[in-house]
């Protein structure tokens, strides 16, 4: 156990000393997303509590905290993903590019083509691999001629790193592929529609470590053209990909909040909040 | 889990060495006692639903006593008396007339029978004789063709005689086609006794020899009663020849009507109360008023048709707003039926839809609305092809329910005797169910021999229909 | 981790950004209208058997031949006649179910038992569908088994002069015989819902099998069972051609089963098989025999739900 936490925290450092988001980079940095003294109630249940957070443009952002803070809470409040639940609401605000998304004459499902989702079990729709892609391009383009799908069918298979493993069997069913291969479906279903931000809820928590790694590859590949924020309890990964760290934990009314935002590097290496470095660590629960 | 474990320690003082102990043995005779009486109760569930077809079965064919409705020296043209001699008339006297009258009758006439004068004699035959006619008859086998065709022109209705002609003209029927037409149209042929099925099989010998001695003369044979023809024939009064296709063309009318009405109008509910209702008062209301309509008795829905759609539509229910030719005087027709049918299998198949649709993982529809589709987008292009199968499976079973259900029918429809096919949905019509139960009202054996025979039409369909949706959904069971 | 590079954040802005404003989806909200208009079409049904049975149940009540007084206590029924006591199609529904159900309720429930606690999955994968199928078969069907078996079958065993050609326990035992397979089904589905862990921790102790089926999954899985009992005694109110066909075709108040009475559900299709003039006092009779009916059945089917909900039990 003291084993891997202390290469934990060397692979931190190292991580550190390639040099991410440093402060040169930080006068052109753009928000995306940005959480404002956010609170969300699952009927009388209130799950967020003042929560404040910002994802930066093509920045990974990744989200931390114990089981049940409210991670995938806060990650499904970006793209209005709560509204499928019944009984649920907001207070506080949460803006796309300075727009606040929950404002009343807003469109939930435009703001989802725009931040789009990756699930933590893949879930492929039980439809050819191909049709798994077109579905979501055919919805803003129904008439798209099939040589143009085609092609986009590709490039969207090619940008999720997953096209030379089924390139040969796009007809058969996506749930037929391996755990991995599933997963890299799910991405390359959600950039075919080209979404803005890109919401990863534990995306390799049912991978192996090879498929995990190929997952991670990519993230850092969509990152030029994606913002992301990812959820995750693998302090390595978050380590590993993501620029800027948020850290959750559960209030005693069992309410999560962000208790800690700052530079990945920062969080891992010298957080401010001694909870937090009990957490990365390993020392917490 | 709510259960105490206070039987435990009262019932089960763990006993230190299994076979030893007594009481261990006690139980275990107790236990497989138990056991023996359950699966007593499941053989008793099962034998008697085996007595209830077999009673079914037993009732579409077997030994039969044929005998004539009508007698045939009746029909017959017959030598007047007065054409015979003297001789000839006083031996029927003597025959026909009852002994002790012979003997009193000289008294009464004061004189005897031979002393009487021709046209006395005959008057003497006709008081006293009774069906004098018959006396000199000339049996069916020996008159001319010319005579029969005139025994049919004299018997049956000049619509029926031309009929029959347009379907073959009678001087190219031969003799023998003659004589059957006879027997079928004028005398009735018809089935005066009948055995059951099983026993006709296994114990003809004993039924021939009942025959022999109970109906000497008699024509006997096999009888079936469910034959091509009876489920091609006209609905008629007579068991011989009545048939079901007038029923089961109405059957088909009003299910497919009903099916027209009840499946899109159950499965959009089903899709409403599932994917698009929120927790309102009106959803709750609607949810729990399914479940209620679900448990109300299928004679009440009829009550309903009656009075709603047969009585206070019957403008519309039967055509005549519609500028229909000829309307029926009042709504007991297809669509009424059809309408009364639909709302009964309703809650049957939203209820089964709902399961359907819930049993659909919630990650599909996550996947589909994260793309930015719509609600209805993700139910029509991945909801509802999942769950398909299943909801179909619900369907047939709300069919099959509406194809035996009879007693709103009666209400709707009533148990009209109807013999001509029903061709729309303004028409009067009667169904299978309805046919079995007036005929089955009847206490003669032969309309319950029909009465069986339909009931076996109305079971392959049923059956078939049910063991379809059990198969489909044992197989999605096992697919998930 | 030498893959993590840096980029600039200006490409993804100049992308055309799609407006977050709601727009007009004619074709969604018309579809939502009519599924939700599908949905209501069942508060219709219900407003409308309410309606019909109450209104003219009302008309019925308010003609001068009719108290209510008599229609509870008067033994005999005979609206034509000024007599509209609902007392003997009351007892006879009352009797018949009685016999179907002191038959059906312990034969359902130990078939069930059998089928859930000793039949091998082999088995139950035959016999649970057979069942099914047999809970499938129109009523018509039983009722055709009534008259031609069940009352000629009780009349040698108790005799001609006994038992007479209409009679209710023909319907009731016939009745039964329907009922079973509803009741051993819907049973079976509550006993094989009752986890596994449950029997083995009773085995554990040393229960018998019998032991572990009678005190540990019935009472675990009783919600279930009553309700398939409650939905067992609605059905037998309801049916209708079973006792329209063998137990009567006259209102008569006995007691004695052997007798013909007609039913509640068998009046009312008697009564609307025949030639009926809708202004007739017989015609508005059979709506208050119908209210009762619904009020009667309602009044089962929601203890039935209430003890789904109330005591379902949580494993
Ligand atoms: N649909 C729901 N209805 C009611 N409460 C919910 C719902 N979903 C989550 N919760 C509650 O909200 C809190 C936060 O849940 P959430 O799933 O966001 O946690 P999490 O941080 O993602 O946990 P994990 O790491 O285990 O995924 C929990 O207390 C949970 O019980
Ligand atoms: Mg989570």
């Amino acid at each position: 156990m003291t084993q891997i936490r202390s290469l934990s925290i060397q692979s931190v450092k190292a991580v550190a000393k390639d040099g991410i988001a440093g402060g040169e980079t930080q006068a052109i940095l753009e928000t995306k997303i940005h959480a404002e003294n956010l609170c969300m109630y699952y009927g009388s249940f209130r799950a967020l509590v003042d929560v404040n957070f910002r994802a930066y443009a093509n920045k990974i952002t990744a989200i931390i905290g114990p089981s049940g803070c409210g991670k995938s809470t806060l990650l499904r409040t970006f793209n209005r993903m709560n509204d499928t639940v019944a009984d649920t609401r907001i207070e506080g605000q949460v803006t796309l590019d300075g727009e606040d998304i929950y404002a009343p004459d807003v469109d939930p499902v435009a703001v989802r083509r725009r931040v789009g989702m990756v699930f933590q079990k893949p879930n492929p729709f039980p439809k050819s691999i191909y049709d798994n892609i077109a579905f979501g391009i055919k919805l803003y383009n129904p008439r798209m001629p099939k040589s143009e799908l085609d092609a986009r069918v590709e490039a969207a298979l090619r940008g999720a790193a997953v096209w030379d493993d089924v390139k040969d069997k796009l007809k058969q069913p996506g749930t037929a592929l391996s755990g991995g291969q599933q997963q890299r479906l799910c991405i390359a279903r959600a950039i075919a529609v080209e979404p803005e931000v890109i919401l990863m809820d534990e995306p390799c928590s049912s991978l192996d470590p090879i498929s995990t790694l190929k997952i991670e590859e990519l993230m850092v590949e969509l990152k030029r053209d994606y913002t992301i924020i990812i959820v995750t309890h693998n302090m390595q990964q978050a380590a590993r990909v993501s620029d800027y760290t948020a850290m959750m934990m559960m209030r005693e009314d069992r309410a999560g909040e962000v208790i800690e935002f700052d530079e990945t590097e920062t969080i891992f290496t010298k957080p401010k909040d001694k909870r937090t470095e009990d957490y990365v660590t390993g020392r917490f629960g | 889990m709510a259960v105490s474990p206070s039987p435990f320690p009262q019932t089960l003082p763990a006993p230190p060495e299994i076979g030893a102990d007594p009481s261990v043995r006690r139980r275990q005779r107790i236990g497989a006692i138990g056991q023996a009486g359950l699966f007593l109760s499941l053989v008793i569930a099962l034998v008697a639903l085996i007595v209830l077809l077999l009673d079914v079965v037993n009732k579409i064919g077997g030994m039969a006593v044929y005998g004539y409705r009508v007698d045939p020296l009746t029909i017959v043209p017959s030598i007047p008396l007065e054409e015979l001699s003297q001789e000839e008339l006083l031996q029927i006297a003597r025959d026909f007339i009852p002994a002790e009258r012979l003997d009193e009758l000289p008294d009464e006439l004061g004189m005897t029978l031979e002393e009487l004068t021709t046209d006395d004699l005959i008057g003497v035959i006709y008081n006293e004789v009774p069906n004098p006619e018959t006396i000199t008859a000339r049996p069916l086998d020996t008159l001319a063709d010319q005579e029969l065709v005139e025994v049919l022109d004299n018997n049956i209705t000049d619509a029926r005689f031309n009929q029959l002609n347009a379907e073959k003209p009678f001087e190219s029927r031969s003799r023998e086609e003659l004589i059957e037409l006879i027997e079928e149209e004028v005398l009735l042929e018809s089935v005066v006794k009948t055995w059951p099925l099983l026993a006709s099989l296994f114990n003809r010998q004993a039924i021939e020899e009942e025959i022999q001695a109970n109906y000497p003369g008699s024509e006997y044979g096999f009888h079936w009663w469910l034959t091509p023809e009876f489920i091609i024939s006209d609905l008629t009064t007579r068991p011989e020849t009545t048939g079901v296709r007038t029923a089961i063309i109405g059957s088909v009318l009003v299910i497919f009507f009903t099916i027209l009405f009840a499946v899109p109008v159950g499965i959009a509910a089903g899709i409403y109360l599932e994917e698009f209702a929120g927790k309102s008062r009106i959803n709750t209301l609607i949810q729990t008023n399914i479940y209620n309509l679900s448990g109300v008795p299928s004679i009440i829905y009829g009550m309903l048709g009656l009075a709603i759609f047969v009585r206070a539509l019957s403008e519309f229910t039967s055509g005549a707003a519609f500028g229909i030719p000829d309307p029926p005087p009042n709504g007991r027709t297809v669509i009424s039926a059809a309408l009364t049918m639909g709302l009964l299998i309703l809650p049957l198949i939203i209820i089964n839809t709902q399961e359907a649709i819930r049993a659909v993982p919630q990650s599909l529809r996550d996947g589909s609305l994260a793309l930015g589709a719509t609600k209805w987008q993700t139910v029509r292009h991945h909801v509802l092809p999942v769950a398909m199968p299943s909801i179909l499976t619900g369907i047939i079973l709300g069919i099959s329910r509406a194809v035996g259900e009879t007693a709103p029918l009666i209400v709707v429809g009533a148990a009209a005797f109807v013999t001509t096919d029903p061709s729309g949905l303004f028409s009067t019509f009667t169904v299978l169910p309805t046919q079995i139960y007036t005929w089955a009202k009847l206490p003669f054996d032969t309309f319950r021999n029909i009465s069986a025979a339909a009931i076996v039409v109305l079971l392959v369909v049923v059956i078939l229909f049910n063991l379809t949706a059990i198969i489909m959904r044992n197989r999605l069971r096992k697919s998930l | 981790m030498a893959v993590i590079t840096q980029s600039s954040g200006a490409q993804a802005s100049a992308r055309e950004r799609i407006s977050l404003k709601k727009r007009p989806r004619p074709g969604e909200t018309i579809i939502q209208s009519l599924l939700f208009v599908s949905g209501f079409i069942s508060i219709l049904t219900t407003i409308g058997i309410v309606l019909v049975l109450v209104s003219e149940a009302l008309i019925f009540f308010a003609s001068p031949e009719v108290s209510l007084i008599e229609f509870f206590t008067d033994t005999v029924w005979a609206p034509e006649a000024g007599r509209v006591g609902i007392l003997p199609l009351v007892t006879s529904t009352l009797i018949t179910s009685v016999i179907a159900m002191i038959i059906a309720l312990p034969i359902g429930l130990s078939a069930a038992i059998f089928l859930s606690e000793y039949a091998s999955p082999r088995a139950r994968g035959y016999l649970k569908p057979i069942l099914e199928l047999l809970a499938g078969i129109p009523t018509i069907v039983y009722g055709f088994f009534a008259v031609t078996f069940m009352t000629p079958l009780l009349k040698n065993i108790f005799g001609a002069d006994v038992v007479e050609f209409y009679n209710m326990a023909s319907a009731g035992l016939v009745m039964s015989v329907m009922i079973v397979p509803i009741v051993a089904s819907m049973s079976e589905d509550a006993l094989s819902a009752v986890p596994r862990a449950l029997r083995e921790g009773s085995y554990g102790l040393g229960a018998t099998r019998l032991e572990t089926s009678l005190k540990i999954v019935v009472p675990a899985a009783a919600s279930g069972i009553a309700a398939a009992l409650i939905v067992g005694i609605s059905r037998a109110f309801g049916e209708t051609m079973i006792v329209a066909l063998a137990a009567g075709a006259g209102p008569n108040f006995t007691f004695n089963p052997f007798q013909a009475a007609e039913t509640m559900t068998g009046h009312i299709a008697r009564i609307s098989s025949g030639d009926l003039s809708f202004d007739s006092l017989d015609y508005i009779s059979i709506f208050s025999i119908g209210l009762l009916l619904f009020i009667m059945t309602l009044t089962l089917n929601m203890i039935s739900r209430w003890f789904v909900r109330r005591y379902r039990e949580v494993y």
